[in-house]
């Protein structure tokens, strides 16, 4: 987890996979966690003393937030050598180069914890990584990151979850345009798969699907860590497939480039928020027609005619019969309620998962989806207009407006051949 | 006097009692009743001489005294009755009911008396000349007295009717006396009768127990009796005898029965109180014939036998009950001679269903006793599960040689031919009491059944953790444990690639502790863990690990009951397939994660973007493939067909047999569902061509890979030499994807005709965007992109 925002919904993410896990805030497997056929093992390793500690590391450049995380009650949770903060305190500042140059100078320190906890995992498939790309922290530090790991761990999987600035409105970092810019480069290059999270789309899910007049962040971040954590739940509750990330991630992903994922939850609840509690009865068609509607997405598209997925996967948690799922998917098929590709075979797959037993959910069936789309990548064309001298952003640029070439290709039927120089 | 003679006097005689208009005075029943009896005497007087002058002796007696018209009807109707009985065949009785119930009725014919005895002579008078001049002569008063009829007979000169069936004539010769009986001083004619009868009842009383009599003998030749006829016997008379005879007949066949197998092992216990039941009804018979003796030695002595005692003719009348019960019996006796146990208790029940009310009530009281160590022996093997049946009568019989594992399935057989018939089969298989009780005894075994097979389950399910089976079984050999299998295949992966036969069991024992302890198998019972085996099947040269690899669940006693091994091979196969799934799967995973972690390294080959793009591709193409028919077998089929598992398994009226079935059915429902059936064997083919394809393809990729990965080496050091290889590599990538496409499109159209709906979902989902239509529609087109 890297910056603050990440550092917060890094929070909420590892509280929720505890409460999921039936683990205390200190890390103490609960009494009645004995039996759940979960794998705790898969974030979390166990201490000389049994308590369970995540394995997560915590970057930042400055103090607050994290400073806040040891002061709640979770404080005994993580393990405090896995707590990085910049020997200076000052922050990155909003400054993608910053926090680039920042990490680099602690580099060694950052690596030591890594390699560390690399090496205290069984069979290490890939790393997480959380950030924003917005901030200089998360961009900066967190492209540093992926260009190193790539380079240390070839043969291990990046997995980022990058919470995308909200493009709606006017940002009160106005380098924010930059920073995403240079991130999407090291996204694009050095991550296998991204899962994009939207401000503007969690803002207004927050509004209309919770009813939360001015969400606030733990909010947003609550719909954040929900994600999250269902999306793990193929990692942590082992079934017949997706047991992987590589198994998760490998029918979504046909081309390295095209790795960012979106991804839509449907229903949402809150705890703190009345309206939110009464959830309707759901059935597996509802939650899987739901999830395929713009308005359960968690990332803003402007979705054209063109427009269609790459592949889709549902994430089906709770007692769902596989006759209903099968019912579904002929009924969507039958209302063509999602268009895929038109080049390749591609269908929406279906996992089926079990729910954590320890939480006590109103919802029968809930539903995560994760597709890849094209054209969603069109909100940075503007940006693109901010072309310096500079080497660094040129090369941005490029990557960035291959990959929006690439997604649009993908749109056509000719995307098979694809790749072809154009001088050829 | 010949019997059609005879007829036609009785036509004539009614005749003339038809047209008769005689008028008379006042009724005198008495004289009426008496001339009725002459009459009806004299109409029985082809069948025995003797008998009917008994009771119309005493009727005459009877009559005088009470004077009662009601009482005399009464006694009319009762010889009528008698009549009929005796000659249910002949319409001659009924005849003569007929016509005398027409008389009586006539108001206007007041002397029926005179009619009658009008009629009476006129009959004798046509049956014999000679008899003419005595009843002329004699008054009217002296024929109707005691025997008088006998007297018309006794002049009446008896032809003696040819030798029938079981009672032969041997002489003609008249009866000599030579019995020790003392000789009544009377009449000569008149002793004669007189004694014949009386040896001759001796002497039936004697056959009545088998013994031969004096006159009476059987022979065993004819298996018959025979009468020794140095006695003057009319033909009705013999007739009776006949009659009588056949109760001896009866009694010596059942005897011998009883006696040949009261002590006969053979038989059995059901056997023996078949016996038993008829010694019973001997027993009986005997206190019968005992009482008649008596009754006959008192008569004789006392001299009382020409009043009210004991003539042949009544003597039949009073057998006519032990007469049923010995044919009766004797049926059985013939019909159960070579059957026992359940078999000879069905037989008997047979009989119960007989319109006789009461042969059918002696039936079933028979049936009670005989069927009461069968109801013992099911009351055994059904509280106590015993089967304590030492003569093999029972309808479950016990194989002592049966193994242990198919303890359930064939220790125990039904055998149809024992099973009694009034019970039913169903009863019979979930196999108290008595018989006549059946309802009560059906509901008692199903509550007794139920209680048993719950007891039964519960030990299966508590002891034996039968459910906990199930799921391990599902987990390990059906996939379910995810982790599990990701761990093992990671960790065999290198190791199966090598030939079979540098393959050890060790090695694969200690890889599967090690993915069991990584995976959350770790958490699993211990006992499910220790039956968890790797190993090798049978290997065959060529073979390479992975053919061969198989995972194995032990089971041993009681499990082995529901496990059996057709019920593991059947697990095995799917198993197989699965992992041949699943390797496909990891193969292609483990060459997607190549392109990903290559793509990075590979961003500045420009020339090559084009061919590294469609091995891409047609990689995903495979994974979505793999990827859908793995869902589609392990959620649509295997969890589908396993929900129906467990609901049968938590089925309360559940028992073994049932569950057994269950578990099959969800076996056969998987593995059909999942080509493994035999019928489906163009896809099983099709599975390992799939199989193989996908190998194929993989290994062209990673080769690609490796290539690319070398030409980017000489791409940096500006190498220029551009050899064939990636041209090759590329068509062979290209035909590798020609054709599985082509066999794709193969199995989706195979797919979308087949009868199962499950199975054309799969190809619904295989193709849910229609990909592979539009390929069907314009299959040059896609070739030729491909090709380009």
């Amino acid at each position: 987890m890297i910056s603050a925002i990440a550092e917060k919904i890094g929070q909420e993410f590892w509280s929720q996979l505890c409460a999921e896990h039936g683990i205390s805030k200190d890390g103490i497997l609960e009494d009645f966690a004995t039996e759940g056929g979960d794998r705790k093992d898969v974030f979390f390793y166990q201490a000389d003393d049994e308590h369970y500690i995540p394995r997560a590391l915590l970057l930042d450049l400055e103090p607050r937030v994290i400073n806040n995380i040891l002061a709640s009650p979770y404080s005994n949770l993580y393990n405090p050598e896995n707590i990085y903060l910049s020997k200076d305190g000052g922050g990155a500042g909003n400054i993608w180069a910053y926090g680039f140059s920042q990490a680099e100078k602690v580099c060694e320190d950052i690596f030591e914890m890594i390699d560390r906890e690399a090496d205290g995992s069984d069979s290490l498939e890939g790393f997480m990584l959380l950030h924003s790309i917005a901030g200089g922290t998360g961009s900066g530090m967190g492209s540093f990151l992926l260009e190193r790991l790539n380079d240390r761990y070839p043969k291990k999987l990046i997995q980022t979850y990058s919470v995308f600035p909200n493009n709606e409105e006017v940002s009160d970092v106005v380098v924010q345009p930059y920073n995403s810019i240079l991130t999407l480069k090291r996204l694009t290059n050095n991550a296998d798969c991204v899962i994009v999270l939207d401000n503007a789309a969690l803002n207004r899910i927050a509004c209309d699907r919770l009813h939360i007049q001015n969400p606030t962040f733990t909010q947003t971040n609550q719909l954040v860590s929900t994600v999250m954590s269902a999306s793990t739940t193929t990692l942590r509750y082992p079934g017949y497939m997706n047991n992987d990330l590589v198994g998760m991630i490998a029918s979504l992903i046909p081309t390295p480039k095209c790795h960012y994922l979106m991804t839509a939850y449907t229903p949402f609840t809150s705890d703190n928020v009345e309206k939110a509690k009464s959830v309707r009865k759901t059935t597996v068609l509802d939650v899987m027609r739901r999830l395929l509607q713009p308005k359960n997405r968690m990332v803003s598209t402007n979705s054209s005619k063109k427009s269609c997925y790459i592949s889709v996967l549902n994430i089906i948690q709770g007692e769902a019969d596989p006759t209903d799922v099968h019912k579904s998917l002929l009924r969507i098929r039958e209302r063509r309620l999602a268009q895929f590709i038109p080049w390749g075979p591609a269908s929406i797959q279906v996992a089926i998962t079990k729910k954590s037993p320890y939480i006590q959910t109103s919802h029968r069936v809930s539903g995560l989806i994760f597709r890849k789309r094209g054209a969603f990548l069109e909100q940075y064309k503007k940006e693109d207009m901010f072309s310096d001298n500079l080497d660094e952003f040129d090369a941005a640029r490029e990557s960035v407006q291959d990959l929006i070439n690439e997604y649009e290709a993908c749109e056509s039927p000719e995307y098979i051949s694809y790749g072809v120089p154009k001088d050829q | 006097m010949s019997f059609t003679t005879n007829n036609i006097g009785l036509t004539n005689l009614n005749n003339n009692l038809k047209n008769n208009k005689i008028t008379g005075g006042d009724i005198e029943y008495e004289r009426i009743s008496r001339a009725l009896n002459s009459l009806v005497k004299y109409f029985l007087h082809e069948v025995s001489p003797f008998e009917p002058n008994k009771p119309i002796n005493k009727e005459t007696v009877g009559g005088g005294k009470t004077n009662n018209t009601e009482l005399l009807t009464t006694r009319q109707q009762h010889t009528f009755d008698y009549l009929i009985r005796e000659h249910k065949s002949s319409s001659k009785a009924l005849r003569f009911a007929n016509l005398f119930t027409k008389l009586q009725s006539q108001s206007i014919v007041t002397r029926k008396w005179s009619v009658l005895y009008f009629l009476l002579s006129v009959s004798d008078q046509s049956n014999s000349n000679e008899m003419t001049g005595i009843l002329y002569t004699a008054p009217i008063e002296q024929t109707f007295s005691f025997r008088g009829l006998q007297n018309i007979q006794n002049i009446s000169s008896i032809t003696p009717s040819p030798p029938r069936s079981t009672l032969r004539i041997q002489k003609e010769d008249p009866l000599p006396i030579k019995t020790g009986f003392p000789k009544p001083d009377l009449d000569n004619n008149l002793n004669n009768k007189y004694n014949s009868e009386k040896l001759l009842l001796r002497d039936i009383i004697f056959i009545f127990q088998g013994i031969n009599g004096q006159y009476i003998k059987w022979d065993s030749e004819a298996k018959s009796f025979i009468i020794d006829l140095k006695i003057s016997i009319n033909r009705s008379t013999v007739d009776l005898l006949h009659r009588l005879s056949e109760l001896g007949f009866l009694y010596r066949r059942v005897e011998e029965f009883v006696k040949m197998n009261a002590n006969d092992p053979f038989i059995g216990l059901v056997g023996q109180a078949f016996c038993s039941v008829l010694q019973h009804e001997l027993t009986e018979y005997y206190r019968f014939i005992a009482n008649l003796e008596a009754t006959i030695t008192k008569e004789v002595d006392n001299q009382q036998f020409l009043t009210n005692g004991i003539s042949l003719k009544r003597l039949l009348v009073w057998t006519q009950d032990s007469l049923f019960k010995l044919r009766i019996m004797s049926v059985l006796v013939d019909c159960c001679k070579e059957k026992r146990g359940g078999a000879l208790v069905s037989t008997i029940y047979n009989y119960t269903n007989h319109g006789d009310p009461f042969i059918q009530e002696f039936i079933n009281k028979m049936l009670e006793e005989i069927s009461r160590p069968f109801f013992e022996m099911l009351q055994r093997w059904i509280y106590e599960g015993e089967l304590d049946d030492p003569f093999e009568e029972f309808f479950v019989s016990c194989d002592p040689n049966v193994q242990e594992e198919d303890l359930w399935r064939s220790k125990y057989s039904i055998l149809k031919d024992m099973q009694p018939t009034f019970i039913s089969e169903l009863l019979a298989k979930k196999v108290s009491l008595k018989y006549g009780d059946m309802v009560a005894l059906e509901s008692s075994i199903d509550a007794t059944y139920t209680a048993t097979s719950q007891r039964l389950l519960n030990i299966l399910f508590t002891k034996y953790k039968l459910k906990e089976h199930f799921i391990a079984l599902k987990r390990y050999l059906l996939l379910g444990q995810g982790d599990f299998i990701q761990h093992l295949m990671a960790q065999l992966g290198p190791g199966l690639g090598k030939p079979a036969t540098t393959i050890y069991h060790h090695n694969l024992t200690g890889i599967l502790e090690a993915a069991i302890r990584a995976s959350n198998a770790q958490y699993d019972d211990p006992d499910i863990l220790r039956r968890l085996d790797a190993g090798l099947l049978e290997v065959s040269s060529g073979d390479v690990g992975w053919d061969v690899f198989s995972l194995f669940y032990r089971v041993d006693s009681p499990l082995n009951t529901i496990f059996t091994p057709q019920a593991m091979h059947q697990y095995l196969k799917i198993f197989n397939l699965l992992w041949r799934l699943k390797r496909v799967e990891h193969d292609l995973s483990f060459c997607w994660r190549r392109n990903m972690t290559s793509a990075r390294s590979f961003l500045r080959v420009e020339e090559l973007r084009k061919e590294i793009n469609t091995s891409r591709l047609v990689c995903s193409e495979m994974i979505h493939f793999v990827y859908q028919l793995q869902y589609y077998i392990l959620f649509e089929v295997i969890e589908c067909s396993w929900d129906e598992l467990v609901t049968d398994i938590h089925n309360p009226s559940g028992d073994l047999d049932s569950l057994i079935e269950a578990h099959n059915k969800y076996l056969s429902n998987v593995s059909n569902k999942s080509f493994l059936n035999a019928s489906n064997n163009q896809d099983l083919f099709f599975n390992t061509k799939i199989d193989e394809l996908h190998n194929l393809g993989v290994k062209e990729t990673i080769r690609r890979d490796n290539n690319s990965g070398s030409r980017k080496d000489q791409n940096h050091s500006r190498s220029n030499d551009k050899s064939e290889d990636p041209k090759a590599i590329q068509e062979c990538l290209n035909e590798v994807a020609g054709q599985f496409k082509s066999e794709v499109v193969n199995l989706l159209t195979a797919l979308a005709h087949h009868q199962d709906t499950d199975l054309r979902f799969l190809s619904v989902s295989l193709d849910f965007n229609e990909f592979y239509h539009v390929n069907e529609k314009y299959p040059g087109s896609r070739k030729r992109t491909l090709g380009s």
